[in-house]
C-alpha cells in the first residue's frame, strides 16, 4: 500500500508542474457533451424526445461521471512497450498497475479541481434540477460508479498491453474508441436509441462504462433491472481483471527490448 | 519567384517521400481509412436523428447541416493530410531539441514545421467530405456553374486558411509552456465544435459570436455564405478576418523564433 501511496504523491507533484496542460486536458472533456447538449436545446423544444431539463441535466451530469471513468495509459503503455522503457519499471520491486492508478488518480483530482468552476457556470446558465435520490440509490450509483472506474482503467490497460503482440496498437484502441463513444451514451443518451440498439448495448460493455452510472444517477433505471444491469457491469469488471492478469503474465514473459 | 519554386519543388518531394513511405504500410492506409468512413458514417446517422425530432437546428435544416458537416470534414481531411502530422506533433519536437534540426535546413522554419510530412491514410476524411458537400449541395437546388464552384473552393481555401492558423497559434504556445501535449486536446475541442452550427454555440448572442467570429469564418460563416443564409458582403468579412488572424500569428511565431532557447543548449 506504501508504493501506491508514494507512486500517487510522486503524480500529484508532477501534476503540480504541467498543470496547464490538465487545465486544458480537462477543457477538451467538457467539448462533446458541451457541444451535443447545445444541439439538443438548438430544436424546437415542443418536437424533443426529452424535457430540457433532461438533457442539461444529462450532459451536465456525464461531465463529473466521465471524468473519473476515463483513461489515457493504452497509449503510453504500448509506446513504452516499444520503446523498451518498459524494462526499467519491470526490474522495480513494485507492481506495475502502481504507477498507472496513482497517474491516473492524482490527474483526475487535478481536472476535477479545474472542471467544478466550468460545472458551477453552466449550473447557472442552464440551471439543471437533478432527482433526489434515495440512500439506496445513491449507494448503487456510487457502487456503480467505481466499478467503471476500474473497468475502464483496466480494459485501457489491456489495450496498452496488446503492444507485446502488435506493432501499432493505435488499430485496437481506435476500435474500442469507436465502440464506447457510440454505445456508452457519450454522444447520445441510449433510452433514446431504437429498441434493437438499446438491447444490443445491453450485452455490450461500453454501457457500464457510462450510461449505466448515469442512468442511476439520474434516477433513470428501473428497479427490476437495476440488480441484472449491476450483476452485467460486475461480470464486465472481472472478465477486464482476468484479461489484464493473463495479458499482463503472458506479455512480460514474451517481451524483449533493445539495449536492455 | 525563384524562391517560391524552390519551395514548390521541395514540397512536391515531401508528397512524393511521404506517399512511398507511407504506401509500404497498407493495412494501417486501408484500416484508417475505413475508420474514417465509419465517423462520418456516424456523425450522418446523428443528425438524421436529431431531425427526427424537428425540422431545424438553429434555424439550418437537414440538408443545411449536411452541407456545414461536408464542408468541414474537407477542410479537415486537407489539414489532416498535409498539417496535422506536424504541427500536433511541435510540442514533443521543441520539449525534446529536435527541433533544433528544423531550424538549422535551409528552408523556412513556418514551412519546414508545417508541411515536413504528410498523411494520405486521412484523404478518406476529404473524399467523404467532398461527396457529402456534393450531395446536400445538389438537395438544396443549389446554382451549379463555374463561379459558384470557383466561390465554394475559395471559401474553402480561406476556411483552410483560418483553420491552419488557428492550430499554428496553439502550436507556437508550445515555446513557452514546458510541456504542451495538450495541444491535441485543443485541436479535439475546435474540431468537435466546428460540425456544429455557429447559431447552437453563441446562441444567437452577438457578443458571443463577435469573440467567436475568428473561430467561425473556418466552417461556420463559410457554410452561410454558400447557402444564402447571410449577405454577400460576409464574403469581405471573411476575407479580412481570415487573412488578419494568419499575419498575425505568422508574426507571434516569427517572434517566437527570435527569442527560441534551443532545449538542449
Amino acid at each position: 500500500m506504501r508504493k501506491y501511496w508514494a507512486f500517487f504523491r510522486a503524480s500529484l507533484s508532477d501534476g503540480l508542474t504541467y498543470r496547464g496542460d490538465i487545465f486544458l486536458y480537462t477543457l477538451s472533456g467538457l467539448a462533446v457533451p458541451l457541444t451535443t447538449m447545445l444541439m439538443w436545446l438548438s430544436m424546437d423544444s415542443s418536437s424533443s424526445p426529452m424535457s430540457r431539463n433532461d438533457f442539461v441535466a444529462y450532459y451536465v451530469a456525464s461531465t463529473l461521471v466521465s471524468l473519473w471513468i476515463s483513461s489515457w495509459a493504452s497509449y503510453f503503455i504500448a509506446k513504452d512497450i516499444r520503446n523498451g522503457r518498459l524494462s526499467p519499471l519491470l526490474a522495480k520491486p513494485v507492481p506495475f498497475l502502481a504507477s498507472q492508478i496513482g497517474n491516473n488518480l492524482s490527474e483526475k483530482i487535478y481536472k476535477t479541481f479545474f472542471l467544478v468552476p466550468g460545472l458551477v457556470v453552466l449550473g447557472l446558465i442552464f440551471h439543471p434540477v437533478f432527482p433526489s435520490l434515495d440512500f439506496l440509490s445513491l449507494v448503487m450509483f456510487v457502487l456503480s460508479w467505481i466499478l467503471a472506474i476500474a473497468t475502464y482503467f483496466l480494459v485501457d490497460i489491456c489495450l496498452g498491453l496488446s503492444a507485446f503482440w502488435l506493432d501499432d496498437s493505435s488499430a485496437i484502441i481506435e476500435l474500442f474508441n469507436m465502440g464506447n463513444f457510440v454505445f456508452s451514451g457519450r454522444m447520445v443518451p441510449l433510452l433514446l436509441f431504437p429498441p434493437f440498439l438499446q438491447q444490443l448495448s445491453a450485452y455490450l460493455p461500453f454501457r457500464y462504462l457510462l450510461s449505466f452510472p448515469l442512468e442511476l444517477l439520474l434516477g433513470r433505471s428501473l428497479p427490476q433491472n437495476m440488480l441484472l444491469s449491476f450483476s452485467v457491469q460486475l461480470a464486465w469488471f472481472a472478465a477486464a481483471f482476468f484479461l489484464y492478469r493473463y495479458l499482463w503474465s503472458v506479455g512480460t514473459r514474451r517481451y524483449s527490448a533493445n539495449g536492455n | 519567384m525563384a524562391i517560391n519554386m524552390r519551395y514548390f519543388r521541395i514540397l512536391k518531394q515531401f508528397i512524393v517521400s511521404n506517399f512511398v513511405r507511407e504506401t509500404e504500410f497498407r493495412f494501417n492506409f486501408f484500416f484508417w481509412l475505413g475508420v474514417e468512413l465509419f465517423w462520418v458514417a456516424v456523425q450522418m446517422w446523428l443528425v438524421s436523428f436529431y431531425f427526427k425530432y424537428t425540422s431545424s437546428i438553429a434555424g439550418w435544416s437537414e440538408y443545411q447541416v449536411y452541407f456545414l458537416i461536408g464542408f468541414y470534414r474537407l477542410i479537415e481531411g486537407l489539414f489532416h493530410i498535409f498539417v496535422h502530422p506536424n504541427l500536433l506533433y511541435l510540442p514533443e519536437n521543441v520539449n525534446r531539441g529536435d527541433f533544433d534540426f528544423t531550424l538549422i535546413r535551409p528552408v523556412n522554419s513556418l514551412f519546414a514545421s508545417s508541411f515536413r510530412y504528410t498523411s494520405f491514410d486521412e484523404i478518406g476524411t476529404s473524399i467523404s467530405g467532398l461527396a457529402i458537400l456534393i450531395y446536400s449541395y445538389s438537395h438544396l437546388g443549389l446554382p451549379v456553374s463555374l463561379p459558384a464552384i470557383l466561390y465554394v473552393m475559395a471559401l474553402c481555401l480561406l476556411g483552410l486558411l483560418m483553420f491552419y492558423s488557428f492550430v499554428l497559434f496553439f502550436s507556437t504556445l508550445s515555446f513557452y509552456f514546458t510541456r504542451m501535449t495538450a495541444l491535441g486536446s485543443i485541436y479535439d475541442v475546435t474540431a468537435k465544435a466546428l460540425r456544429v452550427p455557429g447559431e447552437a454555440l453563441t446562441g444567437g448572442n452577438s457578443l458571443a459570436s463577435s469573440l467567436l467570429l475568428p473561430f467561425l469564418t473556418i466552417v461556420t460563416i463559410p457554410s452561410q455564405l454558400i447557402l444564402g443564409k447571410v449577405s454577400s458582403s460576409a464574403f469581405f468579412l471573411e476575407i479580412f478576418v481570415v487573412f488578419a488572424f494568419f499575419v498575425l500569428v505568422v508574426k507571434f511565431w516569427s517572434f517566437s523564433i527570435r527569442h527560441y532557447s534551443s532545449a538542449s543548449s
